[in-house]
């Protein structure tokens, strides 16, 4: 069958709705406004003008990993922060969060932290029915048996981020994917920025010109997402301004452009605290 | 008047009903254009996917995507057209459209019902040849033209492996 020109289609709706005005006592028809969402959903399988691959948590960690970021107990999202997050922007993006965390704990062969994370990623994707992802399959079986098998769980947990972005698509809620991979970044950028000090100014202000493409591109996907709530228009707004302090820090307006900026200590330390500002703002 | 709203309540249920088949099978051949890429991929990790949806206008029409690639030291980017529909031109940019000096890499001429196959290397490699001693590529961009046609909908899948 052909598919119907969506505007056609409102146009029968709305003379549809004229003539059941015009009969309302004698046929009042109830049917139609669901009809018109259900042709509507079918809109999800329209990609937008400009997108970009969101990377998943483990080419992020294994980013992050080579810029130095080592591993302490602690410095990851508490697990009991997870009953704190009621809404579905603060569950979607500490989901992010998690799953960084949850990764860190796997690169740095922590099994009992892992499946800790694991768990509480699990109860996280219940909260806002996203739960599904784990047990098909039984994904979560397969990811308890190999908890101490890096090499099965990164191919596990390849499964686990594409479950949470076909959902996120075929439940029309493809924009909150970015809010998703902004908190993944944020947490990321954090544990790393934890090292910064200790490391090679240039080396590390090298890495973070490289991660400064992924906040341009996080802050363009989360001002596509229209439904923002308060909580991630404020994480927006902070995300814009770091961006907007790293573009001129006199290093980076030096390269006017080309190249890699050399950045100096006391810029890598505004960048350490301004993530820290930000990332604390995530998981309150 | 009850038969007009019978007729329009059975059009509104049978067009929806079309569409919902057609997503489905738009859906069931994405899938399966995935898993061929992803069993494509041999020896080589696989490190994400990105389906673009489009629909085949009167007009010619793009959709754009930036790949990140810094995160890996050679990607492979795998792309299949078997779940495309009507013409679609691929191309990758070492700039964003809006860029009027960028250089384009790699082309396809209309990837529908194939699958074509380029790293991350090759395209510095291209880009050494445009330019002398430039930066490895942080980033670049795929432009999808979808050429005019009858009205229908597509998708082309990227699959990425290093």
């Amino acid at each position: 069958m052909l598919p119907m020109n969506k505007f056609n289609f409102i146009i029968i709706l709305i003379t549809g709705f004229s003539l059941t005005n015009c009969a309302e006592e004698e046929a009042p028809v109830k049917e139609a406004p669901t009809a018109l969402i259900e042709v509507d959903t079918t809109d999800v399988f329209g990609s937008d003008r400009f997108e970009f691959v969101l990377p998943r948590p483990f080419a992020l960690a294994a980013s992050f990993q080579e810029a130095g970021m080592s591993y302490a107990p602690g410095r990851t999202n508490p697990v009991e922060n997870v009953s704190k997050y009621m809404t579905k922007g603060s569950q979607l993006i500490n989901f992010g969060v998690y799953s960084t965390d949850l990764v860190y704990n796997i690169i740095n062969d922590q099994p009992q932290q892992t499946m800790l994370y694991f768990n509480t990623l699990k109860e996280l994707a219940d909260k806002f029915g996203m739960g599904s992802i784990f047990t098909e399959d039984d994904l979560a079986l397969e990811i308890e048996k190999n908890i101490s098998d890096r090499d099965m769980l990164e191919s596990l947990l390849v499964d686990v981020h594409e479950r949470s972005q076909e959902f996120l698509e075929d439940n029309d809620m493809r924009f909150l994917s970015t809010i998703q991979f902004s908190g993944a970044w944020v947490e990321g950028m954090y544990l790393a920025s934890l090292d910064f000090s200790s490391k090679d100014p240039a080396e590390v202000g090298h890495k973070i010109a490289d991660q400064m493409t992924l906040v341009t591109n996080t802050i363009k996907g989360l001002e596509m997402y229209p439904n923002r709530d308060e909580s991630i228009n404020q994480i927006l707004e902070e995300l814009k301004a770091f961006e907007a302090m790293y573009a001129n820090f006199e290093s980076v307006l030096a390269t006017e452009g080309v190249g890699f900026p050399e950045l100096t200590k006391d810029e890598i330390n505004q960048i350490a605290t301004k993530i820290g500002v930000i990332r604390a703002l995530i998981i309150a | 008047m009850k038969s007009i709203l019978i007729i329009l309540s059975l059009a509104i249920t049978v067009a929806s009903f079309g569409q919902q088949d057609d997503v489905t099978l738009l859906k069931n051949e994405v899938k399966s254009a995935k898993d061929e890429l992803k069993s494509n991929l041999g020896s080589l990790k696989y490190d994400g996917s990105k389906t673009t949806y489009y629909e085949v206008r009167n007009t010619n029409s793009f959709k754009d995507l930036e790949i990140i690639l810094f995160l890996r030291d050679n990607y492979s980017l795998n792309f299949s057209g078997k779940a495309s529909r009507g013409k679609v031109k691929l191309r990758i940019y070492d700039k964003p459209s809006s860029n009027p000096d960028r250089i384009m890499l790699f082309e396809v001429k209309n990837i529908s019902g194939k699958t074509s196959t380029i790293t991350s290397n090759e395209l510095n490699q291209q880009l050494e040849f445009y330019k002398e001693n430039p930066q490895a590529l942080r980033s670049v961009y795929v432009e999808y033209e979808i050429l005019k046609g009858k009205t229908e909908r597509g998708a082309v899948v990227l699959v990425l492996g290093y």
